[in-house]
């Protein structure tokens, strides 16, 4: 289990992290979503040890990952843009991948999910797409046979049938228990089709860390339509609203509880007409992050 | 009981444990990589290094070495006889050059390559803190960052240094091939020893330095500045303390190391003299005094072994982010900020101090003034450099009014030798004993060239008025008592206007003279650099310009002084190979000096000395010149071989009682060589014309 207590990080005077608290835990594919500049990058850096902390501290199985090899094996992290050596082949990356992680990187699984990805090993890598690098980055890292694979934006730029089948190979992987992927991203439909945990960050600090089924439950989407004012009125009184959107009678309303609590509120006001529905991680996210303030409204004003 | 899809899920869920109990395991107890390994795939991805390095060696190296053997074979000359005169000339003549290539042209290049290699090697094999693709990638490795920090240094001292070896190797086999008929072989092995000590403190020195200032930067373009911030402002700093001393201290008293030997401090260039110095072999004398060379040296070592400490600290605590940012180091921004700032104020007073005539009164209140005014603009300019903005100007005003005050503080303790350093006196009852090295002024010697005398301790005139030459390499041990009086005698130093007086036990400073007195009208002086030996610890070396007639007297008259000249025995180089006497002053006539007599005249010159030496002979000379005696003498093998003669004077300043050189130069008269000589100088006005304005060219040409 990754677990993360307190930690701050700023660049001179930007602070990208602050005091950031959650557990990552293992054995399940955990999302970080996050604002533009909220600081998922930095706390994936901070993870893998190449960033040090300023305050707290950040435990993988128990121990301090800064500077500490034996824990930073086994952890593999894939950046938004990972760097190759210039005219270096696969093989060669797998080959300095080899010898960092001696102990878990196989080189018969690289070669096998190269040749299941039709991925030259012996062509030089600065002749690869920017998808096909992607591919590269994200096969060295399930071969490193670490546990925890951190990715950034790793998604981004692979096609959908490469996606899938990336997807599948973390879900084989981490069925087999041997890695955790902690995949950062703003693609949340992708997230939502593999993520069973998920954590939401904004402006350096966490808004939310939950098991994605618990987070759906604990918030819904209702369309309604009242006959009069007062029956809005009543459900935003007993209810946690944290948004609401009006088309002409129908209402929207964005709605923290517990579905049959909510739905006995709702149905106690005798509604034309109304429809409880789950939202989706992207509504999720937007919802939450609205209530901080991240809304761009007034934009097309 | 329960269902095969669960029981399924608890198989799954126990095997996973089992991985990961396994991999677990694993990595507690074989966390560590192999040094050699991480070498290996270091090296892997930094051959383009290794192909320049080996590319540029070899040309460097057995190319050139070649194409000036290819050479030399062209131009060598064959005898028609079998002239064993002239075989042995062209032998030593091969000799000669095979001397040049090994001791100066291999030497030489080998120290550019070591240089130019650190810098390849430095920034390459560190190229990653630059990139913060790179930098995330290799810090989010395995590694403790001290061992990546060892990995890229090894490998980069190996890029180096294996083709260094191969193409000297080469190098030294090529030469050795070609000198094996003249029996040289040992010396041009030892030689390629030397040079490899050479180079490989040049490379190491320099790498070290690069290694610091690329730790210390985000960028190859501040790496770059970095490189030359370390390397001399480390001169800026000594030069600027040097003049300090110098203009606030009365120049009776120096630094243990003079300005040219602080220079050398700088690694850069002191690990390049060094290196020269120690893989053209035995050439210390050619450039530094022995004990400068072993200081400079222990302080190369000292200050490199730091680079490196310094560089691994910075590098292991350095933050990945600074790879993006350039330099964000803050420590070092400050660094960079207040050190230039305060160099700057100063640096700015010493002008302001070279345009104002008098150190006293508003001269002080004008140096504070400058030296406030310009190192808070040097700050601002720098910070505002670092902060892209001529906003930032004051966003550091605490450190910056902190800084122009140190600026001030540094010139209120020298103007006021707050140090006391200035006034210090050893006290008579710490003084063990002494060595003075003399600088004394006799017999208007005003020569300035050296060569070094093979097998023995010192130096010969190169061109010179004088063959009893003393100079300061000769020292002379002194007893306590006389360094006590040399300590406390009256000193002199010179100020813009005149000179003074400074009496060291009462404080009493006197003016003497101004420079628009005529040279009669100035007091005697003479140069000391005492060494004196403390009893507890060491003293400094201090410079005196004596002007205690008392003092000198008795230092020249101290025991084993006069036994410090040279005597040169006839055959000996620097031995006169001809001479001639001029008689009548610039215009007047020279005649050749039949050989015979050149063994005469000089015993008799050396005994005139010996004889006669005193304070009022030393002393007078200036007075009592009869005539010149100009001879040309050879002063090395190098001389020899090419014809290359020099030439000098022996001033003879008989006095009537010196029998034997009266006796000579009575026999040249008898013999025709000469009309007439006299020794009455004072009264012969042609000669002092001449021997004021003479020069050796004219007479020689």
């Amino acid at each position: 289990m990754i677990e993360i207590k307190g930690v701050s990080k700023s660049y001179d005077d930007i602070k990208a992290l602050n005091n950031v608290s959650f557990d990552m835990p293992q054995g399940q594919v955990f999302g970080l979503v996050g604002t533009n500049g909220a600081g998922k990058s930095t706390l994936l850096r901070c993870i893998c040890g190449v960033c040090k902390p300023d305050f707290g501290e950040i435990l993988i199985d128990g121990e301090s990952v800064w500077e500490n090899p034996s824990v930073k094996e086994k952890v593999f992290f894939i950046s938004d843009d990972q760097y190759y050596f210039p005219g270096s082949t696969p093989l060669e990356m797998a080959s300095y991948y080899g010898t960092m992680y001696p102990n878990t990187f196989s080189m018969d699984r690289f070669r096998q999910l190269m040749e299941a990805l039709s991925l030259d090993s012996r062509r030089r890598i600065q002749t690869f797409s920017k998808g096909m690098k992607k591919q590269l980055s994200i096969m060295l890292g399930i071969a490193s046979g670490c546990k925890y694979i951190l990715c950034d934006e790793t998604f981004d730029g692979l096609d959908p049938v490469v996606r899938q089948a990336v997807k599948r190979l973390f879900i084989h992987d981490m069925e087999a228990a041997l890695i955790t992927p902690v995949i950062a991203s703003h693609n949340l439909r992708e997230l939502e089709d593999i993520c069973e945990y998920v954590g939401l960050l904004h402006k350096g600090g966490v808004i939310l860390s939950k098991d994605l089924g618990d987070m759906k439950l604990g918030i819904f989407k209702v369309q309604a339509v009242f006959k009069d004012e007062t029956g809005l009125e009543t459900v935003k009184k007993n209810c946690e609203v944290i948004a609401e959107e009006h088309r002409g009678s129908l209402i929207t309303l964005t709605i923290r509880g517990q579905r049959t609590e909510l739905e006995n509120i709702i149905t106690s006001q005798l509604p034309v007409f109304y429809e409880v529905l789950p939202l989706t991680l992207e509504e999720i996210f937007i919802s939450e992050t609205e209530v901080l303030g991240y809304d761009f409204a007034g934009i097309t004003k | 009981m329960t269902s095969p899809e669960s029981q399924n899920k608890d198989n799954v869920t126990e095997n996973a444990m089992a991985i990961n109990e396994f991999i677990n395991e694993k990595t507690k107890k074989e966390s560590g990589i192999s040094m050699l390994g991480l070498m290996k795939e270091d090296l892997k991805h930094r051959k383009w290094m290794l192909v320049i390095s080996s590319v540029v060696q070899f040309l460097a190296g057995p190319v050139i070495v070649l194409f000036w053997l290819t050479t030399l074979k062209k131009n060598a000359v064959y005898p028609s006889s079998y002239d064993p005169e002239m075989i042995g000339m062209i032998r030593q003549s091969s000799m000669a050059f095979f001397h040049e290539i090994i001791s100066e042209y291999i030497p030489m290049m080998q120290i550019v390559i070591a240089v130019c290699g650190a810098l390849i090697t430095g920034i390459g094999g560190y190229r990653h803190l630059f990139n913060r693709r790179m930098t995330d990638m290799v810090n989010s490795l395995p590694l403790k960052r001290e061992k990546q920090f060892a990995v890229i240094y090894l490998n980069g001292f190996l890029i180096w240094f294996v083709p260094f070896l191969v193409s000297l190797a080469i190098s030294i086999a090529i030469c050795l091939i070609r000198a094996y008929g003249w029996g040289i072989g040992g010396e041009i092995a030892l030689c390629g020893l030397y040079i490899i000590a050479g180079s490989t403190l040049c490379f190491v020195a320099c790498y070290n330095l690069i290694i610091l200032a690329v730790s210390l930067s985000g960028t190859i373009f501040n790496a770059l500045v970095n490189i030359a911030f370390i390397g001399f402002d480390l001169i800026l700093g000594y030069t600027i303390l040097y003049v300090l001393c110098e203009h606030f201290y009365s120049n009776f008293s120096r630094l243990a190391v003079d300005f040219q030997d602080v220079m050398w401090l700088s690694t850069p260039i002191s690990s390049c003299v060094c290196s020269f110095i120690i893989s053209s072999a035995q050439k210390i004398g050619d450039f530094l005094d022995k004990s400068i060379f072993a200081f400079t040296l222990a302080m190369t070592i000292v200050i490199s072994v730091l680079n490196l400490v310094l560089a691994l600290i910075i590098y292991s605590k350095r933050k990945s982010e600074e790879s993006e940012s350039g330099v964000s180091n803050k420590p070092y921004r400050f660094l960079i900020r207040t050190i230039n700032s305060i160099y700057a104020g100063l640096l700015i007073v010493f002008i302001v101090m070279a345009l104002l005539p008098s150190r006293y009164g508003s001269g002080a209140v004008w140096m504070v003034f400058f030296a406030v005014v310009f190192s808070v603009l040097a700050f601002g300019l720098i910070d505002s450099a670092h902060g892209k903005t001529f906003k930032a100007f004051f966003s550091h005003w605490k450190q910056m009014i902190a800084t122009a005050a140190a600026t001030v503080l540094i010139l209120v303790v020298f103007i006021n030798d707050l140090t006391g350093y200035d006034n210090r006196i050893v006290s008579r009852s710490n003084l063990n004993g002494a060595i003075i090295r003399y600088d004394i002024d006799f017999r208007n010697d005003s020569s300035v060239d050296y060569l070094p005398v093979p097998g023995m301790e010192g130096y010969i005139r190169y061109r010179g008025n004088n063959v009893i030459s003393f100079y300061e390499a000769r020292n002379t041990e002194v007893s306590p008592e006389l360094a006590y009086r040399i300590i406390t005698a009256d000193k002199m130093y010179w100020k813009a206007g005149g000179g003074y007086v400074y009496d060291p036990v009462d404080k009493k400073i006197v003016k003497t003279w101004s420079y628009e007195d005529s040279a009669e009208e100035r007091p005697y002086y003479d140069h000391l650099y005492i060494e004196a030996d403390r009893k507890v610890g060491p003293d400094f070396c201090r410079y005196y310009n004596i002007a205690d007639p008392d003092v000198i007297n008795d230092l020249i008259m101290s025991e084993g002084f006069k036994e410090k000249y040279f005597k040169l025995e006839c055959g000996e180089l620097g031995y006169p190979e001809s001479m001639k006497i001029n008689v009548g002053g610039y215009d007047g006539e020279n005649y050749v000096i039949p050989d015979e007599y050149i063994p005469m005249i000089m015993e008799a010159y050396y005994s005139d000395f010996e004889n006669n030496y005193s304070v009022e002979y030393l002393d007078e000379p200036k007075e009592q010149v009869v005539l010149q005696l100009r001879y040309r003498s050879y002063y090395s093998e190098d001389d020899l071989l090419n014809d290359r003669y020099s030439t000098s004077n022996i001033s003879v300043y008989p006095i009537e009682d010196d029998t034997r050189t009266m006796a000579v130069l009575e026999e040249l008269v008898r013999s025709g060589v000469i009309d007439w000589y006299t020794w009455e100088a004072r009264n012969n006005p042609d000669l002092n014309d001449w021997v004021t304005y003479y020069e050796d060219y004219e007479l020689y040409d």
